[in-house]
């Protein structure tokens, strides 16, 4: 393992390793529509050596940077639904308030078995992966729902949010993970507001990535303040990651197979029993 | 209005995200053209900052959209993100 002192001297073989690590996760996660921050922490915690918290902090400036650069791509193209959007924000971002104070006082153990529990959760909505009906064109969609038209299928799709409280107890769970893990919590969010809200998953995902921006920068600004953010390595990791979803959104335009789902889902699984081998070891 | 505000916030981002990532880059090369310098550790502290300050930007500029248009629930709901990002900077960092 490439240690990395914690007098914050970096070498240029870890920033090297971290910026491919990004890169790969920046890809991988553009390929599932998820940010890339569920195989980023665990790279640096078992290939880099970085103590949990440090990866955790440097993984949340590249779900920043990715968050920011996939909502500027999606600005203005009737994919981010903005109201839904700002009212889940209210709590995601209390979430990741509350999830950087938690973060403090949790062992890095704890947080590496929490982060396997995840990881496996999200291998199985990766595997899954759903849709609801839309409704009538002319129905009333409420103050938060909306229309969006797909470019791929060019049909329009007419929706209203419902289970309100569902998705914001959701956004105040993912905001929590963010900060503890490191992540950005979509695959906590889009299931939800897909299976339980009736949101078109295209939307989700664009509103969700909207959202994550807010919430990482809560957690990532604490951990900063403790003197846990290690700037080479975050500075590595945006740039890896932001090479790396653009690498990633082109491979999925090319190929949408139900099999890479797969792979990677089983990726996860093995993720997540080398994090509970090292939180037990 | 709300298109308008999203096309605003749209250009905000990426002006957000080319600074931070143009100015880490060159932050992560002085760290190796000249280690230890005050030079990489200004620009990675930079551009980390701003990277940081993007998405708080967006939240006020979102803010004052929706005071324009004197849409008080979104004043609110957007009001109270903004307070607990400016919370956090001032825990952090105060």
């Amino acid at each position: 393992m490439l240690v990395v002192l914690l007098t914050m001297e970096v070498s240029p073989v870890a920033a090297l390793v971290t910026l491919l690590m990004g890169t790969l996760s920046g890809s991988l996660g553009a390929m599932l529509g998820i940010g890339g921050g569920v195989f980023l922490v665990p790279f640096l915690v078992l290939v880099v050596g970085l103590p949990f918290h440090q990866a955790a902090a440097v993984s949340l400036a590249a779900v920043i940077a990715t968050s920011t650069a996939v909502s500027a791509a999606t600005a203005g193209r009737q994919l981010i639904n903005l109201r839904l959007g700002m009212v889940l924000e209210v709590a995601t971002a209390a979430g990741g308030v509350a999830g950087g104070l938690t973060a403090q006082m949790l062992a890095p153990q704890t947080l590496q078995v929490i982060f396997a529990l995840v990881a496996l959760f999200i291998a199985a909505v990766v595997v899954r992966g759903n849709e609801t009906a839309p409704l009538p064109p002319d129905a009333d969609v409420g103050r938060l729902g909306g229309r969006f038209t797909d470019v791929h299928t060019g049909q329009t799709m007419t929706y209203a949010v419902r289970r309100l409280p569902v998705s914001l107890a959701a956004s105040f769970l993912a905001g929590n993970l963010s900060t503890l893990l490191g992540i950005g919590g979509g695959v906590v969010k889009v299931p939800v507001l897909v299976t339980w809200s009736g949101v078109p998953m295209r939307v989700a995902a664009a509103t969700s990535a909207f959202m994550i921006g807010v919430t990482a920068t809560s957690g990532a600004v604490i951990y900063y303040g403790h003197g846990e953010m290690i700037p080479a390595l975050a500075a590595a990791a945006v740039l890896g990651t932001q090479m790396g979803s653009a690498l990633g959104l082109r491979a999925a335009a090319r190929a949408r197979a139900r099999g890479l789902r797969r792979l990677l889902a089983g990726v996860l699984v093995v993720v997540s029993c080398l994090m509970l081998v090292r939180a037990m070891a | 209005m709300s298109e308008a505000l999203e096309r605003r916030l749209g250009r905000l981002l990426t002006v957000g995200t080319r600074i931070s990532t143009a100015v880490l880059a060159m932050g992560l090369a002085a760290t190796f053209v000249l280690p230890g310098s005050h030079l990489a550790h200004a620009l990675l502290t930079v551009g980390l900052l701003v990277l940081l300050l993007t998405p708080v930007a967006r939240v006020a500029v979102s803010v004052v959209g929706y005071l324009g248009e004197r849409d008080w629930w979104f004043v609110l709901y957007t009001g109270i993100v903004l307070v607990l990002l400016i919370g956090s900077f001032v825990a952090a960092f105060g």
